[in-house]
């Protein structure tokens, strides 16, 4: 599903520093896999999800997705692969403000040519529970609520590929229970789904980890 | 990409922000509204004038004036036109459907024993309708008399009161450069014409008698003619033209020996002096409108910075640098165009209530049409900038 090889990342900080978040990093993560990423803050693990992402693009290295080479792609064929083929869940959220659960979740859906978006919209938020939600707005949900919006809006085109960076580092023990049914619910669908945490119990439940230290990847075995 | 959800979006963005899209389309509504009152206003200000400008020069018409030189000491000016230049223009051209022959000249007036120096002008059988004045008080020439050259004439009122004070002029005998003539009526007032000739303070004769008794001439000074409604002024200038030199045998090389003068000179400078309101006026809109685009501008800028991670979640979930540009753009044009329709809808209101209280105030239609124009320009200029400015955020950044 994805194969990465020698991608390095160097920032330029204001004052000159050159900050290098990653070094030389080969992986690789199989179809249908639950991946972890761990480590330590500043390791570089958002970058790499963000490179994984084509939200960002490395320095040099090669970058495959479903077999095809994209380190290259031009603007608006990577815009066009995020909006079919990758799913993003963020540690805050991102709903748009004073805007229902709905519309957040048909966002997706703006930017491609789908027949009645709406009921897309609705049947993604009936498959994280929230069938009872639809027009509430981000201020009127829990924390938990909000983020399992969040995931229905990362489902609603039907990716293939989900990034969820610290999804559960803003909630609470139950709700972070919440989310992590919903994505081991997703992996057993046959989603490949790579996740970014600080928890090492979500960790352990993945199917592979991935641990980043300064700018390094290991691949841990799984215990 | 779905191009109603995105429309819907822009729609939306009222809906989430109402305060900041009052506030942003706050200047194009004032503005629009303003363009409307005050275009209409002014439009309907020079109508009413052109109105009163028509009703004294009596629909279309035009003056002939001889374009000559003095050649003697006697007040004599040599020109070629004549009363039968003007019934030939009168049986050659449809258009021309009235006429009257002018010819002045000064001469001593006296009655017992005041005398006095006064314009005398010599007018035609239908002077009353040409000229537009006919009498207040006793009875017009009649045709009769006009080609009798009989010695009757028409007073002015100021002549009345110089010459008889108290007493009724009408029927009573006054000379004319030592010849008797009976008053048959005094002329309705008109007031100066545009040298300062004082019209109420003259003697009017029919043209006959002024051309054999009074200046023994065979041309006349000047000829007014009515035409029919709607006539093209320009078309009957030309065709006036055409006849007058081909009645004057003036080869090809030889210019005009008279000339033409139309109420549409006249109606331009009117309209000149009504630029201040019609023009000048509403452009101070347009400009209010400009600032209007910097407003939106400016308050979209925010947004901008504000809606940061928006504009990052919308790159992650597949939006291009294109399609961001386009919704800021939307939203730009969505806000000023509605309120540019709202701000139309208020003017209309203020010109319909001021229309109330003075009749000539209608709405100006070109008024309406501009503003909103101009508010879909104020919209394109306002929104490029924060457009252009979202579309360049990188997302990674944006998210952070």
């Amino acid at each position: 599903m994805i194969q990465f090889r020698n991608i390095s990342k160097t920032y330029e900080r204001p004052d000159r520093a050159r900050l290098e978040v990653l070094k030389n990093v080969d992986g690789s993560i199989e179809e249908g896999a639950f991946a972890a990423v761990v480590g330590p803050s500043g390791s570089g693990k958002s970058t790499l999800m963000n490179i994984l992402g084509l939200l960002d693009q490395p320095d040099s290295g090669t970058y495959k997705l479903n077999g095809r080479e994209v380190t290259d792609l031009d603007p608006t064929e990577r815009a066009r692969i995020r909006n079919q083929d990758i799913g993003f869940v963020f540690q805050q959220f991102h709903l748009l403000p004073r805007t229902s659960a709905v519309e957040n979740v048909t966002l997706p859906l703006v930017y491609s040519d789908v027949p009645d978006p709406e009921d897309r919209a609705v049947d993604a938020l009936a498959r994280v529970g929230l069938s009872d939600r639809l027009h509430h707005h981000p201020h009127e949900l829990s924390g938990g609520q909000q983020q399992r919006v969040a995931i229905a809006r990362a489902l609603v085109n039907d990716p293939r590929l989900i990034l969820a960076d610290e999804p559960t580092g803003n909630l609470d023990a139950e709700a972070t229970e919440e989310i992590m049914e919903i994505f081991l619910g997703l992996h057993r669908a046959g989603r490949t789904i790579m996740l970014i945490t600080h928890d090492p119990d979500l960790a352990a439940r993945c199917t592979e980890r991935l641990r980043i230290e300064d700018g390094r990847l290991f691949e841990e075995a799984t215990v | 990409m779905n191009k109603r959800l995105i429309l819907s979006g822009s729609v939306r963005v009222f809906a989430r922000y109402k305060l900041r899209s009052f506030l942003m389309g706050l200047g194009v509504v004032i503005g629009v509204a303003a363009l409307i009152v005050m275009r209409s206003v002014g439009t309907s200000a020079e109508d009413d004038v052109l109105e009163n400008f028509n009703r004294l020069f009596s629909g279309s018409a035009m003056t002939i004036m001889n374009r000559a030189q003095r050649i003697d000491g006697e007040g004599q000016w040599a020109g070629k036109l004549t009363v039968e230049d003007l019934e030939a223009l009168s049986a050659e051209l449809p258009q021309v459907v009235d006429f009257d022959p002018g010819k002045t000249a000064t001469r001593e007036v006296s009655y017992r024993d005041v005398n006095r120096s006064l314009m005398i002008r010599g007018a035609g059988e239908r002077a009353d309708v040409v000229m537009g004045r006919g009498v207040m008080r006793g009875e017009f020439f009649s045709g009769s008399e006009i080609r009798s050259a009989a010695r009757v004439a028409l007073i002015g009122f100021k002549t009345a009161e110089s010459l008889f004070e108290d007493e009724d002029p009408i029927g009573k005998q006054i000379e004319i450069g030592g010849s008797p003539f009976r008053i048959k009526g005094v002329l309705e007032e008109h007031g100066f014409d545009p040298h300062g000739m004082d019209l109420d303070d003259q003697v009017h004769v029919p043209i006959t008698t002024m051309m054999r008794r009074i200046v023994n001439a065979q041309y006349i000074d000047s000829a007014r003619l009515l035409l029919a409604e709607g006539a093209d002024l320009e078309v009957a200038v030309d065709d006036v033209t055409d006849v007058l030199r081909a009645r004057h045998e003036l080869g090809a090389t030889v210019q005009d020996d008279f000339s033409i003068y139309t109420p549409n000179q006249v109606q331009r400078l009117v309209k000149e002096a009504n630029q201040v309101v019609t023009v000048y006026l509403p452009a101070t809109a347009v400009v209010a409108l400009l600032v209007a685009a910097i407003v939106i501008a400016n308050i979209m800028l925010m947004s901008v910075g504000e809606r940061t991670p928006e504009i990052g979640l919308r790159k992650a979930v597949g939006a291009t640098e294109g399609q961001i540009k386009g919704q800021f753009f939307a939203e730009s044009l969505v806000t000023s165009l509605f309120s540019g329709l709202i701000g139309a809808g208020l003017g209309i209101a203020i010109v319909a209530v001021l229309g109330m209280h003075n009749t000539t105030i209608t709405i100006a239609p070109d008024a309406v049409a501009f503003g909103l124009l101009t508010a879909l320009v104020v919209g394109t200029l306002a929104g490029y900038l924060p457009a252009r400015r979202a579309a360049g955020l990188e997302a990674v950044e944006a998210l952070k």
